[in-house]
């Protein structure tokens, strides 16, 4: 009875730990890129005077967008959060539990509210078709708000995971917490 | 009693902050201290979350910049982008007044479609301004068509920039704070702005020459007392009455502010030694007939293509003759007093005051 | 319950709940959602939890910093670093606390790339703390003279601080960039002073490495450097002849450092991976503080308790130098919890026109404040470059440890304030040469 239900629990987890990565690897790609874009345009400037239009656009608009949001989940599941832990690590082991799963749960909570907001806000300027003037055109820039979604959205999804971790006292098969 | 809280991203202390004291202070004494205002320079919103931030109330009044937001407000946009035809003023100075006048009287007074874009994202147009002439500041002096091709310009506003490219010059986009660096490190040549932005920027230890009369044009695309629909809905026809008087006060004053530092701004730059050029008829003369083909062919074509305004070109057509009638009320004007006065009985005064806004 | 007490009381609930150890950022987003919530009702509550993200995240300056990081990131897992290091050592050993003194030098380089102090400890530590814990220094010592040396980069330009200073109070920022560069030089002189006394009087905290070295063998070791000279050199060479602006520098930088170490032979794609991911967790774990923090500027604007909290100092005097000790203090309460630009964004509203009636310098005040404002990246609670610190060297050192270390460096910081304030020619004669 129990065996099964442990191989789905354990899929499940593995499900979340591989999308966690795959997005922060699409982050990853997000950095070379924006270094790639700029330099190309500090280059191209430079040596031809041709400048690339819309690069301004691109990096705030888009890369950074990605870069901040996509690794998101991955933040949670490595548990690379930063916190003060000058009080905590002198209580006992009980209690850090405790509060351990106190985060995990305001974290699923906030994360879930961001997802929802940031949803709203993503399909408000996809139906408005959001745009930034560039010189005589204009460059869609809707699409940025998506990444906001999809990575408060996995974050959720992990820390909700996490959280029920420490409740059934079980591994779910997200992999180890701290990458160091 | 109530407080209302005023957001605009301007810096504490520039000539706009400044202003809004104006804005407190009438609306205090209009309404014996039972409606106050607050104002929050950059620190609530800056101009980007402006319209949002006013739609759900994070503010209840604030600067909205339209041309921040294409795809909310295109009409405000359309007629904000026609003001290269200040070129047929015939002078650089009071330009600012004129074109903002023009454009609150079309919007107030006679657009309801362009009211329907702001009521759509809750909040009522109540204010207007526009900052001073736009003109070329430069590394080197640059008078003629010879002179501006093949140039880098900092330009930021679609108009600008297709006169730009058909001079055979290049547009380029660069942040406000890296407009310095760029001049002085030859990233650009010059920046299309107005005159103030000179010592707003610190821009006098680079720039060596101003031309103050092209590419002309004003910033417009200001809806500077932009109030939360439900705010506006909670006021009583005294308050709004009240509300309206303040704003004009408070558009005048800031109208007022941005001239006089135009005017101060010259005196700096001659001072410093900066050259103030003068274009020569080649250079005007292609500014010009580029300007009338703007609004005859291309910018209401563009408006209606992209923003579905299918009265574009009509709107534009009713909007030009607004536009010289107050290039010409403004002439003469020098205070702030004489803006107020202008904006109340050209606008205001016309106004459904006890309705509008409201259906 | 009046706004101002409701804003207290949440930053009161704020501060109990960042002591239970909940992450930083999280706590931020959670207790001003729930404020703008009480406040304003949950229309505004979603709105500003819809807005702010995007609105804090989408812009150009910001991107310098996972560009700079990608630089730092870049540089050491290529190993352009660790010349510098080996060479510092044979060079400066003979000093007390020579390998504290050689990572102030280091972040001082660094510093002149980095417009953020968080990239600039962030690089320097991952290199320069290992290097210390190798050779017995305290290890609240060594990741708190870190800590510290990362403030540097936000005096020596280029700074973000002081170029969002500049076009708030309408100051030069050229001008604010020499200032900035002569308090970045004080604060290093002064940090090497106190490394090299402590290590001095307490050798426990920073032990002598006794190296026995030829001169053939040091020079060899500075030979080893080039490649890390040449990208500093590349950048600075960038930027003062204008092929691309200090934004650009860290993207622009990084490409260099990666075709040096391509050339150097150092280049593999797996060491590249590892760098552009590290600089993806480290922005996303800084950034989601500066989103919170964007949040929490908003709740405590519109309750009015950061101006209830500043109306309280200014209240208690009128004299400039009374003033400016109130300033210190506000900069020291809000520093312990606000991040950096908006502690700025919240305050100056307040406080410029105040200055301006009294008749303060404007360029000199940018530096302090520049400065006060790094002091708060070093004090507890929230001292993001401690955390910074403790992230990149990872579980070596408890940030309890560091935020004891600190306050060595968070009193000198203050007596540097009183000098440049009693002795302001120290920073407005550079400024003073350009018109
Ligand atoms: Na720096
Ligand atoms: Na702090």
């Amino acid at each position: 009875m129990s065996e099964p239900q442990t191989v789905r629990v354990s899929a499940f987890g593995l499900v979340l730990e591989r999308a966690t990565h795959w997005l922060a690897m699409a982050g990853t790609v997000c950095v070379l890129l924006m270094m790639l874009h700029i330099t190309l345009e500090v280059v191209l400037r430079y040596t031809l005077g041709i400048v690339l239009p819309g690069t301004l656009i691109y990096v705030a608009n888009y890369y950074m967008l990605f870069v901040l949001f996509l690794p998101f989940a991955l933040l949670e599941l490595k548990n690379r959060h930063l916190a003060v832990d000058v009080v905590v690590q002198h209580l006992p082991e009980g209690v850090q539990r405790f509060l351990k799963l106190m985060a995990r749960v305001v974290t699923t909570l906030i994360m879930g509210a961001m997802t929802w907001a940031a949803w709203g806000q993503a399909m408000g300027k996809f139906r408005l078709g959001e745009t930034i003037d560039q010189g005589n055109s204009s460059v869609i820039v809707w699409p940025g708000y998506f990444a906001i979604v999809a990575g408060c959205a996995l974050m959720t999804l992990v820390a909700a995971a996490r959280a029920l971790e420490l409740i059934v006292n079980r591994d779910l098969g997200l992999g180890e917490e701290s990458s160091e | 009693d109530r407080t209302l809280s005023y957001a605009h991203g301007f810096p504490p202390g520039s000539d706009t902050d400044k202003a809004t004291a104006s804005l407190s202070a009438r609306i205090d004494e209009l309404t014996g201290g039972k409606i106050k205002i607050e104002a929050y320079p950059m620190s609530l919103l800056n101009f980007l979350e402006t319209p949002d931030g006013i739609r759900d109330g994070m503010a209840d009044m604030g600067w909205s910049v339209p041309a921040y937001a294409p795809a909310l407000f295109p009409r405000t946009n359309m007629l904000a982008e026609l003001n290269m035809q200040t070129l047929f003023a015939g002078r650089t100075s009071n330009l600012n007044m004129a074109y903002a006048g023009a454009m609150g009287e079309y919007i107030m007074l006679h657009c309801a479609d362009c009211r329907a874009e702001y009521t759509k994202h809750n909040q009522v147009y109540t204010g207007f301004t526009a900052s001073t002439n736009y003109g070329l500041q430069c590394v080197k002096p640059v008078t003629t068509l010879e002179d501006i091709k093949g140039k880098r310009l900092r330009v930021a506003g679609a108009q600008w920039a297709r006169w730009a490219t058909a001079l055979g010059a290049t547009s380029v986009s660069l942040p406000l704070n890296e407009i310095f660096e760029g001049l002085s490190q030859g990233v650009i040549d010059c920046v299309v702005t107005a005159i103030p932005e000179l010592t707003n920027m610190g821009l006098v230890d680079v720039i060596k020459a101003i031309e103050p009369s092209i590419p002309g044009g004003t910033f417009a695309s200001n809806a500077m007392a932009n109030v939360n629909l439900d705010v506006w809905k909670g006021l009583s026809a005294e308050e709004r009455e009240a509300m309206f008087k303040a704003v004009n006060a408070y558009a005048a004053d800031v109208t007022w502010r941005y001239e006089a530092s135009d005017r101060a701004a010259v005196e700096t730059a001659k001072a410093a030694g900066i050259e103030i050029t003068r274009a020569d008829e080649g250079l005007m003369e292609f500014s010009r007939e580029f300007a009338t083909k703007e609004a005859k062919e291309v910018i209401g074509k563009a408006y209606a293509e992209k923003f579905g305004i299918e009265n574009a070109q009509q709107m534009i057509d009713d909007f030009l003759p607004i536009l010289e009638k107050w290039m010409g009320l403004t002439a003469n004007i020098n205070s702030a007093e004489e803006i107020e006065k202008l904006y109340w009985s050209e606008v205001y005064e016309k106004l459904d005051r006890a309705s509008y806004g409201l259906n | 319950m009046s706004d101002v007490s409701i804003g207290l009381s949440l930053l009161g609930l704020l501060i109990c709940l960042l002591m239970l150890r909940m992450p930083i950022g999280i706590t931020l987003i959670s207790v001003s959602f729930s404020g703008l919530w009480i406040l304003k009702g949950p229309k505004v509550a979603w709105g500003a939890l819809a807005m702010i993200p995007y609105q804090f995240s989408a812009s150009w300056v910001l991107s310098s910093i996972p560009m700079f990081l990608l630089l730092g990131y870049i540089c050491f897992y290529m190993g352009l670093t660790q010349g510098l290091f080996r060479a510092a050592r044979l060079w400066l050993s003979w000093l007390p606390g020579g390998l504290g003194i050689s990572a102030i030098a280091g972040a001082a380089g660094f510093a002149a790339v980095s417009g953020s102090s968080i990239a600039c400890s962030a690089t320097i530590g991952r290199i320069a703390v290992p290097e210390m814990l190798k050779a017995r220094y305290e290890p609240g010592f060594a990741g708190a003279l870190v800590a510290a040396a990362g403030t540097i980069g936000a005096l020596i330009p280029p700074s973000i601080i002081l170029i969002l200073y500049g076009i708030i109070a309408q100051q030069s920022i050229a001008k604010l960039f020499l200032g900035g560069l002569a308090a970045g030089l004080v604060t290093i002189f002064a940090y090497v002073t106190l490394i090299f006394l402590r290590a001095k009087f307490q050798p426990g905290v920073a032990p002598r490495i006794d190296v026995q070295v030829t001169r053939a063998e040091k020079l060899a070791a500075l030979w080893e450097t080039w490649p890390l000279i040449l990208t500093v050199i590349t950048i600075f060479g960038g930027i003062f002849f204008g092929v691309f602006t200090p934004t650009e520098a860290g993207a622009a930088g990084a490409f260099i450092a990666l075709i040096i170490a391509i050339a150097k032979g150092e280049f593999t794609w797996k060491r590249l991976q590892t760098a552009a991911f590290e600089t993806l967790l480290s922005t996303s774990m800084l950034l989601i503080i500066g989103i919170g923090a964007s949040l929490l500027t908003r709740f405590l604007t519109i309750s009015g308790a950061a101006k209830y909290l500043s109306g309280l100092v200014i209240s208690a005097g009128v004299d400039p130098t009374l003033l400016m000790i109130g300033m210190v203090l506000i900069y020291l309460l809000l520093g312990m919890f606000l991040e950096p630009l908006g502690c700025m964004l919240l305050t100056l509203p307040i406080l410029l026109p105040i200055l301006h009636a009294q008749g303060f310098d404007m360029i000199l005040f940018g530096i302090i404040l520049c400065k006060l404002l790094e002091i708060g990246m070093l004090t507890p609670p929230v001292g993001m470059n401690v955390f910074v610190v403790k992230s990149v060297v990872g579980n070596s050192i408890r940030t309890g440890q560091i935020f004891r270390g600190v306050m060595w460096f968070i009193i000198l910081d203050l007596c540097l304030v009183a000098l440049f304030w009693t002795v302001p020619e120290i920073i407005t004669t550079l400024p003073a040469m350009i018109r």
